[in-house]
């Protein structure tokens, strides 16, 4: 009896604690930021570097604090996103483009393109084909026509299953017409490593990546609209003749859950930009070698629609 | 060949082989690949186990105290509610009431004032330690619910 | 290595000093906690060192890393649940060695060892870089695949006295590996309740696994009052410690390499390093009964080759940009923030910061000893504390070790039921540390299987694949040397058991 009177007791005293919750300004708490995966990772440590500045007071005034909550390529996070993230503005993730999508389409996924409110773009990290530097291989061409000659027996490896490595892949066999293997890794550097040791033929990989170690694998072409100016000697496929587009390009940025209050949605959409470009932000994301691609809401949403649409209709096709 | 308790091992071990068996769903086959060996591998040791017990003689079983089943079950049943308490009243406060509760229940010193007061007291310095160390100073999420 | 020389003042600026210092506590600390594991001790600190100069954070990571793996010896020895999969080891015998009132001799020795195994790792680090990476890069999925073959066959080995029980765990922890996404197609398999979704992680498993029978235990046992031990610190402890390692040069050498050549490799697991040395000395060793009732140098096997795989997982970091474990994952994140890219730049360009760095991890072996030694003086009075007030304490912290992880409630609530699965299946007889085996390789073996089937497929075919080359074939012969030994060592344990202890025999009533 005694324990019961104290327990409760207790209870209150610890009710004296609570953190108040539910004010009018937002934020006045800090911001949890969902990353789905595993610290150390590319998507991991750029969303630190751009959550930097979120305390100063042009921008939240509330630290970001970076939850990682990896798993299933990212399912796991934003599937808890959708079902038990809170939708009161407290609650954001960092959207990986065209894993959502392509996720939400093949996969029995609980969120779709259209569960999430993007906010802001951060970065756009397009896809290159790579071969160990011993490679006999030294152009597209002489690729597709090994690929050609040795249909499903050129090996190319990427971070995943349906990330932008696979897409990039898959549209690389029907612009060429060639049968490829494709071997999914655990991650960006995993594949990396067996590209360069030679354990498979070639990969598709992250430029950051690829720009990083270049003097030990060959980068044939990059699978995006335009060169990149960290690679500016690298041609597009499209430049080549195959047509590739930009659908393969990794586009981070943050997003709420669908949901979450308009007028907070507006207050960090304007926010969430000028953050993605304050200087020091745009300095450290150089440093590391990571590309910056800084879109607005309105610009996202836009992105997200046609990236959806492209992967619908690519992976529609009976593929792999 | 005697009943021993070694039986309900073997019997445990196809239950458990059963189980999985009867949860393999996934459409590719390559995906049911590693799976499906592991199966073989333990019907496999399941079966070398019938052997064995055959073969082995009579044991003698361990003659021990009394089995504490209420306690056991009674500390279950108290992590289990811990477990789904923390989502609604928060950890620290879930921790502390679980550790308030489980000590007191079970202890066998009389409740006095004096002895139920250094427990809240221990209990709110571990719960105040793991709050400095994880809220504060490493900014970790904890699972909150409408307390802390 | 002269280059080191001149970097050293740099590194004993008063900054880097202080870093090191709080970061050995800290690790330490980390480590100790069961649930926070290395791992997340480093990423937990990432944070800090943005506003850092290069080379102090990185100091304060790797120092980190280094105490945090020691660390982990702490809670392995005094309750009994090992802090990381590296400690796993250290717990049989440790644990075994606090109840006799040797607590603080037994993490002496853990720390001892962890300061030769690691100063292995870190010396491996200054002056066999080059040919150690090119080593490591040899290993693909064909050699990846037998390197878990290898670890899996350890479990015979580790089941003395409850051989089949001791494999199906095994093989049944395999098979819970498999649970949630499978990693190369996408499919989910045995997801037949939402909190599975994500599969079963390391971490909540090995808590799971360890913690809860042993909470669940003391439950049990709560009013047995064990004779407090003097709590006193021990005299002479430190030369009697020296004297005794002087006798155990095999076992460190052992311990070094196989901590080195493990850790080297990425996705190999260098978190079993500790249980395979374990493995080794145990068949090596004269006595191999005696492990696992506390015999010390069970936990100097474990506790050398864990810390060595330390310095060696940073190798191909620091050159290739390829982390050789989770940890050096994470460090690589760090490395990336302060625009330091792995390769060649590092040692040429950034060479200052490079060199502190290493430097830095250097002292931190050093500093990690002596803190842990220090802490250890008193570890005894640990073991006095009353089972009543242990069991509610250590269940809080799994909880929250386990929900730090992923930041996943889910995680806990497999926790629990894992626990409460094995404590039933530790009242059959069923060993805890093959289940945890089986967890941490299954995804290794069936990856780089189903990896190299498919790479096979489009070259020499799966035979040749994976029964050619020298280094598969070296590994297929370790495995299997380690399965028969093991399954013999089984076979003489019971023989012994039996002739020495006929009382003993009636307990062995398991296989």
């Amino acid at each position: 009896m005694r324990t019961l009177f104290l327990s409760i007791f207790a209870l209150l005293c610890c009710a004296l604690f609570t953190i108040p919750a539910g004010a009018a300004d937002w934020p006045d708490a800090p911001i949890s930021l969902i990353v789905c995966y595993t610290p150390g990772g590319a998507t991991d440590f750029q969303a630190r570097i751009v959550s930097m500045p979120a305390g100063g007071e042009k921008y939240f005034g509330q630290p970001i604090v970076i939850v990682n909550k990896p798993g299933a390529g990212g399912m796991t996070g934003w599937n808890w996103m959708i079902e038990r993230g809170g939708m009161d503005g407290y609650t954001m993730t960092a959207y990986n483009m065209p894993h959502l999508a392509a996720q939400s389409i093949v996969n029995k996924a609980k969120f779709t393109v259209e569960s999430f409110e993007p906010l802001a773009n951060w970065g756009a990290d397009p896809a290159v084909l790579i071969v160990p530097a011993d490679s006999p291989i030294t152009s597209v061409k002489e690729y597709v026509d090994y690929a050609k000659a040795n249909p499903a027996k050129l090996t190319v490896n990427g971070a995943g299953l349906y990330v932008g490595h696979h897409i990039a892949a898959l549209q690389l066999e029907q612009a060429a017409g060639v049968k490829l293997t494709y071997i999914p890794e655990k991650g960006g550097t995993d594949a990396f490593q067996n590209v360069y040791a030679g354990t498979v033929m070639s990969g598709f990989n992250n430029l950051a990546d690829a720009y990083r170690g270049k003097e030990r694998v060959r980068i044939l072409a990059i699978a995006d609209l335009n060169r990149h100016e960290f690679l500016p000697d690298v041609p597009t496929f499209k430049e080549l003749g195959y047509d590739i587009d930009d659908t393969s390009v990794n586009y981070r940025g943050f997003a709420f859950a669908k949901g979450v209050p308009q007028n907070i949605i507006d207050k960090a959409a304007a926010i969430v930009p000028a953050m993605f470009t304050d200087p020091m932000v745009t300095a450290k994301m150089k440093e590391s070698g990571s590309p910056v691609k800084v879109l607005n809401r309105e610009e996202a949403k836009k992105m997200f629609a046609s990236q959806k649409e492209k992967l619908e209709k690519l992976l529609s096709k009976p593929a792999k | 060949m005697r009943f021993s308790g070694e039986w309900i091992v073997v019997i445990i071990m196809f239950i458990v082989c059963a189980f999985f068996y009867a949860l393999i769903s996934a459409a590719d086959p390559r995906s049911t690949q590693f799976p499906l060996l592991m199966l073989v591998l333990m019907l496999s040791i399941g079966a070398l186990k019938i052997i064995a017990q055959i073969l082995e003689k009579k044991q003698l079983t361990n003659g021990g105290e009394r089995y504490p089943f209420f306690r056991v079950s009674f500390i279950i049943a108290a992590i289990a509610l811990y477990i789904v308490a923390m989502d609604y009243i928060g950890f620290y406060t879930a921790s502390f009431v679980f550790f308030l509760a489980s000590t007191l229940a079970l202890q066998n010193v009389p409740h006095t004032p004096r002895v139920i007061a250094m427990r809240a007291g221990l209990g709110l310095t571990l719960c105040a330690s793991l709050y400095l160390l994880f809220t504060v100073l490493l900014k970790v999420q904890i699972p909150k619910g409408i307390f802390m | 290595m002269l280059e080191m020389l001149e970097h050293f003042n740099q590194l004993l600026s008063f900054g880097n000093m202080a870093v090191l210092l709080l970061g050995s506590v800290a690790g330490i600390f980390f480590g100790a906690m069961p649930g926070l594991s290395p791992t997340m001790a480093v990423a937990l600190l990432v944070p800090f060192t943005f506003y850092m100069q290069p080379a102090t954070g990185l100091i304060l990571l790797g120092c980190v890393y280094t105490s945090a793996v020691a660390g982990g010896a702490i809670s392995a020895v005094l309750i009994n649940i090992p802090g990381a999969p590296a400690s796993i080891a250290t717990m049989l015998d440790g644990n075994p060695m606090a109840k006799q009132g040797r607590a603080q001799e037994a993490l002496y020795i853990a720390f001892f060892a962890s300061l030769l195994g690691g100063l292995a790792g870190v010396l491996a680090l200054i002056f066999l870089t080059p040919p150690l990476a090119a080593f490591a890069m040899k290993f693909g999925p064909s050699e990846l695949f037998w390197i878990s073959v290898f670890g899996i066959s350890i479990i015979a080995g580790l089941s003395s006295g409850a051989l089949l029980k001791g494999l199906f765990g095994g093989a049944l922890g395999m098979m819970i590996s498999t649970i949630g996404y499978s990693p190369m197609f996408g499919e989910p398999r045995f997801v037949f309740h939402d909190v599975l979704l994500s599969g079963i992680a390391i971490v909540p498993a090995l808590i799971g696994l360890f913690a809860v029978p042993q909470v669940l235990t003391l439950v049990e046992e709560l009013y047995i009052v064990a004779t407090k031990a003097d709590y006193r610190p021990r005299p002479g402890l430190i030369a009697s410690t020296v004297a005794m390692f002087l006798r155990w040069k095999r076992t460190v050498t052992l311990g070094s390499l196989l901590g080195i050549t493990i850790g080297i490799i990425p996705g190999a697991g260098g978190q079993v390093a500790g249980l395979i040395t374990y493995d080794q000395v145990k068949k090596l060793s004269k006595d191999p009964c005696s492990f696992g009732k506390g015999n010390p140098e069970g936990i100097s096997a474990s506790e050398t080759a864990n810390s060595a795989t330390v310095g060696a997982a940073l190798i191909p970091l620091l050159t290739l940009g390829i982390p050789g474990s989770p940890t050096a994952a994470v460090l690589l994140g760090g490395l990336l923030i302060h625009g330091l890219f792995p390769g060649p730049d590092l040692f040429t360009k950034y060479a200052d910061v490079t060199y502190t760095f290493i430097g830095g991890m250097f002292i931190a072996q050093f500093i990690m000893c002596g803190m842990g030694i220090l802490f250890s003086r008193y570890s005894q009075a640990v073991m006095n504390i009353p089972n009543l007030i242990m069991f509610p304490a250590v269940t809080i912290l799994a909880v929250i070790g386990t929900y730090c992880v992923q930041n996943s409630m889910d995680d806990v609530v497999i926790m629990f039921v894992l626990g409460l699965l094995m404590y039933l299946g530790q009242k059959l007889g069923f060993p805890s540390a093959p289940v945890v085996l089986g967890i941490i390789l299954g995804p290794i073996a069936e990856e780089n299987f189903l990896r190299g089937m498919m790479i096979a497929q489009t070259d020499v075919g799966a035979f040749s694949y994976f029964f050619t080359g020298g280094l598969n074939l070296l590994l297929i012969a370790l495995s299997a040397i380690s399965l028969l030994w093991g399954v013999i060592g089984d076979l003489q344990y019971r023989r012994r058991m039996k002739y020495a202890h006929p009382a003993g025999a009636a307990q062995l009533s398991s296989t």
